[in-house]
């Protein structure tokens, strides 16, 4: 098959032959590449798109401050007011109802769990229905607007003998309930609801487990980050493999998983803080998972600054610990903002290992050295009992999301100072 | 400068000599920036034409032309004519003409892989599959490269592995391969040592009886080695033309001149 | 004259001074690497601790006492299996969970791997400069998503798709998608954005020579994209395969959370339910009771999990050195085979010759 001796490999009209079949294969093998790029791209505005759409009409002020438990109250009217003569005023506005016996108007609305619930959008100053009483203590109660009317139990006339009964809760929507208003004239009880499913207390969790964690962390990570950033390079003799140890151990932490740190976060720090779960512990645990994070970010850092600046300090007679606080800290102050941005968007996002140790309960008024969930661990709990909250997992999923994303673009400047002795200032 | 009397060099330039490329008037703009003027030239068959100059001179930027690797740069404009085998270079398919005008680099390239794949490499992306086909042009290519008797045991052993030398005769071979008609070469022994230089400038010798060799080289004693026509390039211009042999000993231009006798580098 | 003598000594003084604080200093910055470095020490040898108690201490529990069964943790299909009265010892079983683990993690790895190796080339070879800007912004945010997230992502999305498609592709019927293969989708989203990342990176830094040299040859750009930059960025690739994978393993979140909570038995389908080694010692914590076998159990398939991690690091780090490295260092592997060749065949022979002298007497 010796006809390659001095010729050409391929002649020009072979070539174009076998072009051909080249560019439909190159066409597969790019189209792939297209194909596989847009499914990940997809995942995230996936991702994106489902969380906002199920968790947008839930996020409100209201969502981010109010309690998680409900606030219930049952009331009664004291001594037998009777709804008879007085007709009250109001133009009520589009979507209310208003009772112009009772002097009250009701507005459809839902809940944080997009339940449809029954609120009271207006009293008027001088409504009866302001004089109640609750039922179990016995104080006067006002009725406010904004409060939820869960159920309420009317009579059409004060005798026993002779009423008829309605009772209407908020599912039957404001118009049913304003009509059972207008046609009776006693109120025997009612069942009054205000808040519930809001994460002020997880946010305050999440805000406490942050706080805590970086106190302890950056200045361990930093203190660690010097060291191996400024005076590990000066070890000598039996000593110098130390550094790479040192940077190898804490390299380490970074691959044990956060499940793993969870359980032995709650038995080396619980018992230091009672025995059961709480923000303490559990942001000691989260400490040492940042750590690595910290050193990392913050040595970078501290290497990129010219080693001429510490050396020119050095020759004008200042001591080594004046240098680096004086010349080294300052400069490599980006990159401590850096890394403690980085390890503030791993805090936000941990859940495995602050289900162990700071528990999953969902609490409104914290303590430190009690347990709570924090934003995330408020999601697990939401979503994994019998009934799935989707809206409001979003809603908090879009908080994060949100948080996460300022933290990525603060990073991005920051590393871009950081990196302003490549480019020169 | 001392002639090597024992290689026959042509004396004049015959009238009817076949030419493989043919330039007129060519100009080569980066951006802004002019580098190639009024490019006129001719590439002779199967001869030995080397392009020298001081650096900076273009004459990189001229043999890029030839094979249109001047396209991966952004913002490159060319005008004037530049005709391979009296086709227009710039309405032939790129592909088809780079499988006929091969390249050898300054800084030998081996892709990391075996060295029989190395050969290979090109033939195989030109759709050849066939086993007896491809071990036939291993083997020729390889001898023809003067690397056979060094690698025919360890064929399968990564092309990485072997000296700057034999690296470079590799990537020769791997050009060989693909049967061209032209094989450029931008300073093919600058990173190599005096021996490995020596054989590759050997190898030049016997490859231009099958093949048009265009070298560049910033070495003037190389041209005078090992080529037949030399074109004297300076920022941007085609100073002078000819046999290296007329070049060297009557140089017509005051510039080729000064180059020759050191004025500059 | 006296005081510019003074003026030295003080000087000197101060100097010391200086030199003194420095050792003291830097002695300090070296404590607090120490506390940082020792952190993975802790942890190694609390979870050994804890982790070897069940086999070795006598629990309580209504009404029994004994050890947990080394056997059983092994070999067993239930997690928690009551009292063996003729062993005298407690069944947990983590071994099916060892395969689960392994299982649901090469599915995803099988969807992980090409997604990301193929995105990776688009985006630092094939895309347009701005489009690959946003691309690499995109996944760098996927990176920072935290894993609650896309397990409600799992749970919303994922999880009726898959039960869509079971029913109606494969007639499934029984199908509630809340299965190994859900579980896998999402461990496979969230190991791809480290995997790109590395990738990206390997990519980018071919030597462009190589990439002149294919293209000279008459090869295309895509003939070059995926001949000689793949080739040429194995290394790096596979690092971040390594490391994407390893984050896997870990993930315990998401896994609960779609891929429910059966308590017995091996997975055989991807379409059925699963429970791997982390959501398992996620399950039921509330009523786990410090000290008491249960508990300690969790860190007995934590030793398990931090086995399987480190075994599979130590494994892939070995093949990723043999393809990249320019002579084929042999793998690990081929080495123990060969050193348990070579001892079969020394104890053959030794066998031969005891035999061999039997017989002649």
């Amino acid at each position: 098959m010796s006809n390659i001796d001095n010729q050409v490999l391929v002649d020009q009209a072979e070539f174009f032959k076998r072009n051909r079949k080249r560019k439909i294969k190159d066409f597969f093998s790019a189209s792939s590449t297209y194909l596989f790029s847009s499914f990940s791209i997809v995942a995230l505005i996936a991702i994106v798109v489902f969380v906002f759409s199920k968790g947008w009409s839930t996020l409100s002020w209201d969502f981010l401050t109010s309690d998680y438990e409900s606030q219930l109250w049952n009331v009664e009217t004291s001594s037998s007011i009777e709804q008879t003569t007085n007709t009250f005023d109001y133009s009520p506005k589009e979507d209310e109802y208003f009772s112009s016996k009772w002097g009250i108007a009701f507005t459809d609305s839902t809940d944080n769990e997009s339940l449809a619930i029954v609120k009271v959008s207006y009293v008027d100053y001088n409504a009866n229905i302001n004089s109640l009483i609750d039922s179990s203590s016995q104080d006067p109660f006002t009725l406010k607007e904004g409060e939820t009317i869960e159920s309420v139990q009317l009579w059409t006339t004060s005798d026993p003998e002779t009423a008829s009964v309605m009772v209407v809760s908020s599912k039957d929507g404001a118009s049913k309930m304003q009509e059972a208003f207008d046609s009776c004239s006693y109120l025997k009880n009612m069942t009054i609801s205000t808040g519930g499913g809001g994460i002020r207390g997880s946010l305050i969790s999440t805000l406490y487990v942050i706080l805590i964690t970086m106190v302890v962390a950056l200045p361990l990570g930093i203190g660690g980050a010097i060291y191996l950033g400024v005076y590990s390079d000066s070890l000598k003799g039996p000593l110098k493999p130390l550094a790479k140890i040192l940077r190898n151990l804490i390299d380490m932490i970074s691959g044990i998983p956060s499940i793993v740190f969870g359980l032995v976060g709650g038995i080396v720090f619980l018992p230091l803080v009672g025995g059961k779960g709480n923000l303490i512990s559990g942001s000691l645990t989260l400490a040492c998972m940042i750590l690595p994070i910290i050193i990392k970010s913050t040595e970078e850092a501290i290497r990129a600054i010219p080693k001429n600046m510490s050396l020119a300090s050095l020759a004008l007679g200042a001591s080594e610990t004046q240098t680096t606080f004086k010349v080294i800290l300052p400069n490599s102050v980006p990159g401590i903002l850096a890394s403690a941005l980085l390890g503030i968007g791993r805090v936000i996002g941990e859940s495995a290992a602050l289900i162990y140790t700071a528990g999953t309960a969902i609490q409104d008024y914290i303590i430190p050295t009690q347990g709570s969930a924090t934003l995330a661990v408020h999601i697990w709990s939401l979503m994994s009992g019998e009934s799935q909250n989707y809206e409001a997992s979003c809603a908090i999923s879009i908080v994060i999301l949100f948080v996460i994303l300022v933290l990525n673009i603060l990073i991005k400047l920051l590393s871009l100072k950081i990196n302003r002795y490549q480019k020169g200032k | 400068m001392e002639i090597n009397a024992g290689i026959e060099k042509e004396e004049v330039i015959e009238p009817n000599q076949k030419k493989v490329f043919t330039v007129k008037n060519l100009n080569l703009f980066y951006g802004k920036k002019q580098a190639l003027k009024s490019i006129n030239l001719d590439i002779y068959k199967n001869k030995v034409t080397a392009l020298i100059g001081p650096s900076g001179c273009g004459k990189s930027t001229f043999l890029r032309c030839l094979n249109r690797m001047n396209d991966l740069i952004d913002d490159c404009k060319i005008n004037g004519e530049l005709d391979f085998n009296s086709q227009h270079v710039n309405q032939m398919n790129t592909i088809y003409l780079r499988t006929q005008v091969g390249m050898v680099f300054q800084q030998p390239n081996p892709f990391p892989m075996s060295i029989y794949d190395n050969v290979i490499y090109g033939p195989r992306c030109q759709g050849i599959k066939k086993k007896d086909v491809l071990n036939e042009l291993v083997e020729k290519s390889l001898k023809e490269a003067a690397l056979w008797d060094e690698v025919k045991d360890r064929l399968k052993a990564n092309g990485l592995a072997l000296s700057g030398g034999q690296q470079q005769r590799l990537c020769l071979a791997r050009c060989l391969a693909m049967r061209p008609e032209v094989i450029l070469m931008d300073e093919p022994t600058s990173a190599l040592d005096p021996i490995a230089t020596s054989k590759i400038e050997g190898l030049i010798e016997t490859l231009k009886k099958n093949y048009t060799i265009v070298i560049v080289t910033h070495n003037m004693q190389q041209a005078t080695r090992v080529s037949d026509y030399t074109a004297f390039f300076m920022l941007g211009e085609l100073i002078e033309f000819n046999t290296t042999n007329e070049f060297f000993s009557h140089p017509k231009e005051k510039k080729s001149n000064d180059y020759i006798t050191g004025r500059f580098s | 004259m006296i005081n510019e003598l003074s003026l030295v000594t003080t000087s000197i003084k101060k100097a010391e001074h200086k030199h003194r604080l420095d050792k003291i200093i830097k002695g300090i910055f070296l404590f607090i690497t120490l506390v940082c470095a020792s952190i993975i020490v802790v942890v190694t040898v609390f979870i050994i601790y804890k982790g070897v108690l069940p086999f070795i201490k006598k629990y309580t529990e209504s009404g029994d006492t004994g050890t947990a069964s080394l056997s059983y943790f092994f070999s067993g299909l239930r997690f928690q299996n009551g009292f063996d009265d003729q062993t005298g010892k407690f069944l947990y079983g983590v071994g099916y969970l060892i395969v689960n683990t392994l299982f649901i993690n090469v599915v995803a790895a099988l969807i992980s791997v090409p997604t990301s190796i193929l995105t990776a080339l688009f985006i630092a070879r094939i895309a347009p400069k701005p489009l690959a800007k946003i691309m690499q912004a995109g996944i760098d945010l996927l990176a920072a998503i935290p894993s609650v997230i896309y397990g409600v992502f799992g749970i919303g999305v994922i999880v009726p798709v898959v039960k869509t498609i079971a029913r109606n592709v494969f007639n499934i019927s029984s199908a509630s998608g809340i299965s190994l293969i859900s579980g896998a989708l999402i461990l496979a989203l969230m190991s791809i954005p480290t995997m790109i990342s590395l990738s990206v990176t390997s990519l980018k830094t071919v030597n462009e020579e190589m990439i002149k040299g294919s293209l000279a040859l008459g090869a295309s750009k895509t003939q070059t994209n995926f001949k000689i930059c793949l080739k040429s960025a194995k290394s790096g690739i596979f690092a971040g395969i390594i490391l994407g994978f390893g984050r896997a393993l870990g993930e315990a979140t998401a896994i609960s959370m779609v891929s429910g909570s059966p308590t017995y038995g091996i997975t055989s389908s991807i379409f059925d339910p699963t429970v791997t080694l982390t959501s398992q010692m996620l399950l039921s914590l509330g009523e786990a009771v410090p000290d008491s076998l249960n508990y300690d159990v969790r860190f007995s398939a934590g030793i398990c999990l931090m086995a399987i991690i480190i075994i599979t690091n130590v494994i892939l780090n070995d093949v990723k050195d043999h393809i990249s490295s320019v002579e084929k260092k042999p793998l690990l592997i081929t080495r123990f085979g060969l050193f348990l060749k070579g001892l079969l065949s020394k104890i053959s022979s030794f066998s031969l010759k005891a035999i061999a002298n039997v017989e002649h007497r």
